[in-house]
């Protein structure tokens, strides 16, 4: 309030009330309150310091009306609550932010357009699986480039964040129709349950017209053939 | 809503959220959780638990599966949960040779296991890089496991290996 | 006749949800329902009505609200809820209960020496 003398009733009711984050609403209240009732009595006809007067009067005494609404503003349950609430919020935020990169690698992921850098010569739409233990690996692409890279490019969704990639990066022994062997190097990037990769087989034979991957490891095996039809197929 | 009742929504929603997170970090609660975890998406096992070595904040996982036997190390993550430390580190047995090994290093760590394969065996000795010189009697069935503190980050080696008899006669030695 | 009384205590909780039931009002017009329908029977000690709102508030019987007047001041509103209106009715059963009793009471004595 404006006033000297209403400041001093609302600060000491104030005063007794321990968790000082609620001070300020209460104080909007009691302020609103008191000139409610200046402009009752000042309506009537008396004097503003009057008015003023009767209405700090009438609102009664700043020990018990203090000590009562203490009462209803608990500190510990306040600070519990601020604490939680910057918690959650904070959880929150970070929850949003996983959901947010996970969905932005789901949709907007064009490995293909980043791999490209040189000529194509050809390229395929393949829906190959893999399964191995749980985890199902889908080949989505095939890309064979002008200085003889071969692209397989591979998704798969997995919740299990141990290992996989790792794993995949390990293809097998790779070879083809005329008998060639193969290494290949990796690249995938992860996003908890989401992966998106690329294998890169290099300098792969202009005479082949299929690439094999072979793998035996633990027991677990497979064996997965992609025909790659060149000579003349240019797309 | 009245505050005590956010603050019980409030403590929901974290418990929620934590529970997320815990497993989107792939966090267990349980040692042996994280390692069948670590197992599976590795593509390998699933092993039969040798012996389990506790070793500072970590649990040291020896098993086998097959043919191959192996060694995987498990440490606590958060106070509370377990994560995953290393893949496991394999070795295939040839029951030809008296004894299989393999070693790795992880700072602030290294150990070699491996599987023996003669009876004779009584006493397994490895030398390091630094000449310090560590040894295990007691096995765990026919296998073993040797644990090293490395206190100096990444400059232990494996040297080389000694399997002696009852009678202190070496039945086996490799380098590596 | 006046009683002066601060709002801490017996049938508070009655007078008030009973108000509020019938709109929203703050803290101020609060007061001053209370003096105009008791024929000023009730007068209080204005600022003890906020511990008791509060608590209401506390307990889900009223939510606030804030609310801009024309004149630009802002006043916090009260306005009963669902619990409340619950609660107002158990209040309103234990009033009658207890005043018929009072009436039994006083009014059993008066016959008995009639």
């Amino acid at each position: 309030m404006l006033s000297p003398n209403s400041e001093i009733f609302i600060k000491e009711v104030l005063s007794y009330v321990k968790f000082t984050f609620d001070r300020k609403d209460i104080r909007k209240e009691f302020e609103a309150h008191i000139s409610d009732k200046i402009e009752y009595y000042t309506d009537m006809g008396y004097e503003l310091e009057e008015a003023e007067q009767r209405s700090i009067q009438d609102m009664g005494d700043t020990k018990e009306i203090g000590t009562e609404l203490n009462k209803q503003h608990n500190p510990v349950l306040g600070w519990l609550w601020r604490i939680t609430n910057a918690i959650a919020i904070l959880l929150f935020m970070l929850f949003c932010y996983i959901i947010f990169v996970s969905l932005g690698l789901f949709f907007s992921s064009d490995l293909l357009e980043t791999v490209k850098n040189s000529e194509i010569v050809y390229q395929r739409d393949i829906d190959k699986r893999i399964m191995i233990d749980d985890v199902e690996i889908r080949l989505t692409n095939v890309m064979l480039e002008e200085n003889g890279d071969l692209n397989i490019f591979y998704r798969y969704y997995t919740f299990n964040r141990w290992g996989n990639g790792g794993s995949f990066g390990y293809l097998g022994t790779i070879t083809d129709d005329q008998g060639n062997n193969y290494t290949s190097l990796s690249g995938a990037s992860h996003e908890g349950i989401i992966t998106e990769g690329v294998w890169t087989i290099t300098d792969f034979s202009k005479d082949a017209n299929t690439v094999i991957l072979t793998y035996d490891r633990y027991n677990r095996k497979y064996q997965l053939e992609i025909p790659i039809e060149v000579g003349g197929a240019y797309e | 809503m009245s505050r005590s009742k956010k603050l019980i929504r409030n403590i929901f929603i974290i418990i929620l959220l934590s529970l997320f997170l815990i497993a989107w970090l792939g966090l267990s609660f349980t040692p042996l959780s994280v390692y069948k975890k670590v197992e599976r998406g590795n593509h390998f096992g699933p092993s039969q638990i040798v012996h389990i070595e506790d070793y500072k904040n970590n649990k040291f996982i020896l098993g086998r599966y097959d043919r191959w036997v192996s060694c995987s190390n498990v440490r606590r993550a958060l106070l509370f949960f377990w994560a995953a430390e290393s893949v496991p580190i394999t070795i295939e047995n040839d029951n030809n040779k008296a004894l299989c090994y393999t070693w790795s290093n992880y700072n602030p760590m290294f150990k070699v296991h491996g599987v023996i394969n003669d009876e004779k065996i009584k006493k397994v000795e490895v030398t390091l890089s630094n000449g310090d010189i560590i040894s295990q009697t007691e096995f765990y069935d026919d296998l073993f496991l040797l644990i090293y503190d490395t206190k100096i980050k990444g400059d232990i080696y494996f040297d080389s290996i000694r399997a002696y008899d009852g009678e202190s006669n070496i039945v086996f030695e490799s380098e590596y | 006749m006046e009683i002066d009384k601060g709002l801490i205590g017996g049938s508070t909780v009655l007078l008030l949800l009973s108000l509020l039931e019938e709109s929203d009002l703050y803290g101020y017009e609060i007061i001053r329902k209370l003096e105009q329908r008791s024929d000023n029977t009730f007068k209080f000690k204005e600022g003890t009505l906020y511990p008791v709102l509060h608590k209401l508030e506390n307990k889900g019987y009223v939510k606030s609200y804030l609310l801009k007047a024309d004149s630009g001041k802002e006043r916090k509103y009260y306005k009963i809820t669902n619990n409340g209106k619950k609660q107002l009715a158990e209040e309103k059963e234990k009033w009658e209960l207890f005043s018929l009793s009072v009436n039994k009471v006083i009014g059993g004595g008066i016959h008995a020496f009639s």
